[in-house]
């Protein structure tokens, strides 16, 4: 078991914010493997045609490998101490590659409100998370902002921040004005909601 | 049920006709009496009041679980449940919250601005939400039930006897009321937290 010296703290509604889960060294670690998988366009599950004004994003998919086991093994022990404290949902486990995101200023980067559950044909996700991989001063705007119904929550920008919320839960990521800003996305699989 | 597409990340179901024009009329005139005795008018200001201004205005009175609503609770029930055996398969105990009898007025411009029921604590026990359409489309303008889970906003079906049932942790809300009165039935299933 790693040992943190941050705690995950509910920030309210559903979400739950974890500060400084990775170091820098392994945060650019993370970085630069992300990069190293040339970060295509993105598309939309089930959509077609031009979906820029839903989504543009940049993502790689970071699969379960040897280079990636150490981020897999952090991964799962963070989410499950986080599904232990707060959600006590019932868990397949990380079966979905970790999508590594760039939000790109030149670009016009952004993704409109949505939610993670997923359709019939992969299995549902009940978390999603979002690790911070950029430094708040790296890009202006590209936050990520969540409704669960009481007006908006805007999560926390720092880099290393891993922000967890329920995969029913509307989240968007708004435009980005100037610079990048890079994360990583994670789903956790289980049996449907009951 | 008429939809076999439904799916359990549908963002809401419907059962049309649950209810026969006789059963609604009753249910109406009941309801129209609690309201004259006791109406209140829900008129919640937001944690960010000042941002979102009026939340909701409607008047609205408990339909307690009484010898002569018993009938509506065991049909909601019976409907309610089977939507969720082929649909949403949640775990459910029950109405643990008494109905709700709403009216949105024309006058005040009844609404009641996007939120979700199931309350701002990762406990939450409602499950499924459900709104019985007890007016006829023709007695109101707007005041149309939405829910939005991306992608675009969703319509409730407007006729009268339609049952709308969906997940408590969708975002939703009911536009205001510009002509008319829209009246409906508002109920919660409860349950264990989801897992």
């Amino acid at each position: 078991m790693t040992t943190y010296k941050t705690k995950p703290q509910n920030v309210g509604g559903p979400v739950v914010v974890w500060k400084d889960v990775f170091t820098p060294k392994e945060l650019d670690t993370i970085e630069a493997y992300g990069d190293s998988q040339i970060p295509m366009k993105a598309e939309i599950a089930g959509r077609q045609g031009n979906t820029d004004n839903t989504r543009i994003t940049r993502v790689a998919w970071m699969e379960r490998n040897p280079d990636s086991a150490w981020l897999y093994a952090r991964l799962e022990e963070l989410v499950l101490q986080l599904n232990r404290e707060f959600y006590g949902f019932d868990l397949y486990g990380l079966v979905e590659s970790f999508q590594y995101t760039v939000y790109d200023g030149q670009e016009g980067g952004h993704y409109d409100w949505h939610v993670d559950l997923g359709g019939q044909d992969v299995e549902p996700r009940k978390i999603s998370l979002s690790l911070q991989l950029s430094e708040s001063s790296d890009y202006r705007g590209c936050n990520l902002e969540l409704e669960a119904g009481k007006g908006t929550f805007v999560a926390d920008r720092g880099r290393g921040t891993l922000i967890a919320f329920p995969s029913f839960v509307l989240h968007r990521v708004s435009p980005i004005e100037s610079g990048t800003r890079k994360s990583l996305v994670i789903w956790v699989s289980g049996p449907s909601f009951r | 049920m008429s939809d076999p597409d439904y799916h359990p990340t549908s963002t809401f179901v419907l059962w049309a006709d649950a209810f026969s024009p006789a059963e609604l009329d009753q249910i109406e005139a009941y309801g129209d009496r609690l309201v004259a005795d006791e109406a209140t008018v829900a008129d919640m200001t937001s944690a960010y009041g000042e941002v979102r201004g009026a939340v909701r205005i409607t008047r609205t009175a408990w339909l307690e679980p009484a010898p002569e609503t018993r009938w509506i609770y065991d049909r909601m029930q019976r409907v309610v449940r089977a939507l969720n055996d082929r649909v949403y398969q949640f775990d459910l105990s029950g109405f643990s919250e008494n109905f709700q009898y709403t009216v949105y007025r024309g006058d005040e411009r009844g609404h009641y601005d996007w939120h979700v029921d199931q309350g701002y604590v990762l406990k939450a026990r409602r499950k499924l939400s459900i709104s019985l359409q007890l007016s006829d489309p023709s007695q109101y303008e707007d005041c149309d039930l939405q829910f939005y889970a991306g992608n675009k906003i969703e319509h409730a079906p407007r006729d009268r006897g339609a049952v709308i049932v969906f997940p408590s942790y969708v975002l939703h809300r009911v536009t205001p009321c510009t002509k008319g009165t829209r009246k409906a039935i508002v109920a919660w299933t409860t349950g264990p937290q989801f897992r």
